[in-house]
């Protein structure tokens, strides 16, 4: 009797104990939200008009579901001159087409979407699309396609919510776009330096009203004209009317001597090539010096100890 | 032992009908794949009337696709050999939390911010909240630090518990990537929508780049009591 009791007791308890976690479970939520974008930019060059289509790659990395909703922000380059985007308002990209971000268009298949929602692990691909009128005025776009996480349920306590958003870029030149122009505004090294590697500065503006892809090099000689180093610069994309530092290093790490760096820069594919050369000086003083000293000691001491006999 | 048998029989029933759904953590089919490094896939040559797309296999968005009018370059390939990488961003909490504040007593927490930017050379991520911690019975208002002399875009310090309001500061945990400005208890206020602030930047790129970001909370004896809540969207965008 005592033990069907006890049994009973003991199933009652267990009875209440899981109707408990049942009926006052609190709510769970997403610990955090990890999106990936493919490709980070695409450049465009178009001629009105143009049915522009390519595709794009958007991936919920996380392990919970995640809503998104698509927006487009217009960019300039930002003050440091590196590549770096700066967001600023519609009104203040203050565009010649007023309505190019209704002919920007994200389909799913043959859908276009505004918002989507992604499963953990899920990877979506989808296709931006541009419709360019015959009359489309000829100039630059950027701007960004932002996918942005949905916001969570709220809480009943002092919070703070986080939303997420994941950007790629679109740089959307239409022409006909005229020749590349720009020029070299800087092209520098330390006039002096102790050993490798040695930087470079290069500063290059965009004068024209489309954005520029310029190429080029270093070549590095040394006091007997020898070619002794030759540095490959970054491809970079330089927006309209904007000045970019493209800076770079020659990595040699023993240097002596006087040597002249050549900095050849293709603004484009075709054209033109802008030259320009430094010279610097590279001596390893505080090795010297400390030879020096090590050798005036040694000196010291043996005169010393001549003396001494 | 009948009653005992009933009670299961009912306790059953029970845990059938009333079951919290759960979705589960990680789904693989044709539609999902097993997280990978990057978003590449396998990939050929397709083309139609309109447009001709055309790379190496392994490309998801491969680069160069052309049509009547037009050339797109997909990804930086083209302007750095570096591969087709994606670009990612993760936040590790999407609701902070901050409990009971009590007057004079600040309460932190943090959240970390992990930026791969791919074959991107650099990346931005900014900030901003919609509006200042707000409750039935007012709002936190952002922090202004101990002498008054912070803002959206300027730190300062903040250590004293006479000074209130809500703000950040980050920390770097992998790479050199915060904003500047975050000496020790340095703080800032959010940028209120529509205005932008950097929290993360760099222009050189890199994989896992993390930042931790800390909520500060302080109140004074004369915030009414209250739930204070808002929102803060963080973007990140690979630099050009």
């Amino acid at each position: 009797m005592n033990l069907k009791l006890r049994i009973k007791n003991l199933l009652l308890i267990l009875f209440i104990l899981n109707s408990s976690f049942l009926i006052f479970h609190s709510k769970a939520f997403a610990q955090g939200t990890s999106l990936g974008v493919y490709p980070p930019i695409f450049q465009i060059d178009a001629t009105a008009p143009a049915n522009i289509q390519a595709p794009l790659t958007i991936e919920n990395q996380g392990n919970d579901p995640v809503n998104l909703r698509i927006e487009f922000r217009p960019f300039v380059s930002s003050d440091q001159e590196d590549g770096q985007i700066k967001y600023i308002r519609e009104l203040e990209a203050n565009f010649e087409d007023p309505l190019i971000f209704q002919r920007v268009k994200i389909f799913d298949g043959a859908n276009q979407i505004t918002t989507l929602s992604l499963s953990p692990q899920q990877k979506k691909d989808l296709t931006l699309r541009i419709d360019l009128p015959r009359d489309e005025p000829a100039t630059d776009y950027y701007f960004s396609i932002i996918f942005l996480s949905g916001e969570n349920p709220s809480i009943e306590s002092n919070s703070s919510q986080s939303v997420s958003g994941i950007a790629s870029n679109v740089l959307l030149s239409i022409g006909p776009k005229g020749k590349a122009n720009g020029n070299i505004q800087e092209f520098s090294s330390p006039f002096l330096v102790e050993k490798g590697p040695v930087p470079f500065t290069i500063r290059v503006k965009n004068t024209t009203n489309h954005f520029i892809s310029p190429q080029g090099n270093i070549l590095i000689t040394n006091i007997f004209g020898q070619t002794i180093g030759r540095v490959d610069l970054a491809q970079t994309n330089i927006l309209a009317n904007t000045v970019r530092n493209n800076s770079s290093v020659w990595p040699e790490k023993f240097v002596l001597g006087a040597y002249k760096a050549k900095l050849t820069l293709a603004l484009s594919d075709s054209g033109p090539i802008y030259k320009r050369d430094i010279i610097f000086f590279a001596f390893p003083f505080k090795t010297t010096a400390a030879i020096l000293l090590g050798l005036l000691a040694i000196i010291y001491f043996v005169v010393k100890v001549k003396t001494k006999l | 032992m009948k009653k005992i048998l009933f009670l299961i029989f009912l306790f059953s029933i029970y845990c059938l009908l009333f079951t919290i759904s759960a979705n589960a953590q990680t789904m693989s089919n044709s539609s999902y794949i097993i997280k990978m490094g990057n978003l590449n896939d396998a990939s050929g040559d397709v083309s139609n009337s309109q447009y001709k797309l055309s790379e190496t296999v392994g490309q998801t968005s491969p680069g160069l696709y052309s049509g009547t009018n037009y050339l797109v370059k997909a990804g930086f390939q083209y302007v750095r050999p570096t591969g087709n990488i994606a670009f990612s961003f993760a936040i590790s909490q999407n609701i902070i939390d901050f409990g009971v504040i009590t007057p004079t007593n600040p309460v932190t927490r943090t959240t970390n911010l992990t930026v791969s930017a791919g074959s991107a050379k650099g990346f931005t991520v900014v900030s901003s909240e919609n509006k200042p911690l707000t409750g039935i019975g007012g709002t936190i208002p952002d922090t202004t630090c101990d002498l008054g002399t912070c803002n959206s875009s300027k730190a300062s310090a903040w250590t004293s518990s006479l000074a209130y309001g809500f703000g950040y500061r980050c920390d770097n945990i992998s790479g050199t990537n915060c904003a500047s400005g975050f000496s020790d208890s340095f703080y800032k206020a959010f940028a209120l929508t529509p205005s932008l602030q950097t929290v993360m930047t760099s222009n050189t790129g890199g994989t896992s780049r993390k930042s931790q970001l800390t909520y500060k909370v302080n109140v004074s004896g004369t915030q009414p009591p209250g739930i204070y809540t808002n929102i803060v969207t963080y973007i990140a965008s690979p630099g050009f």
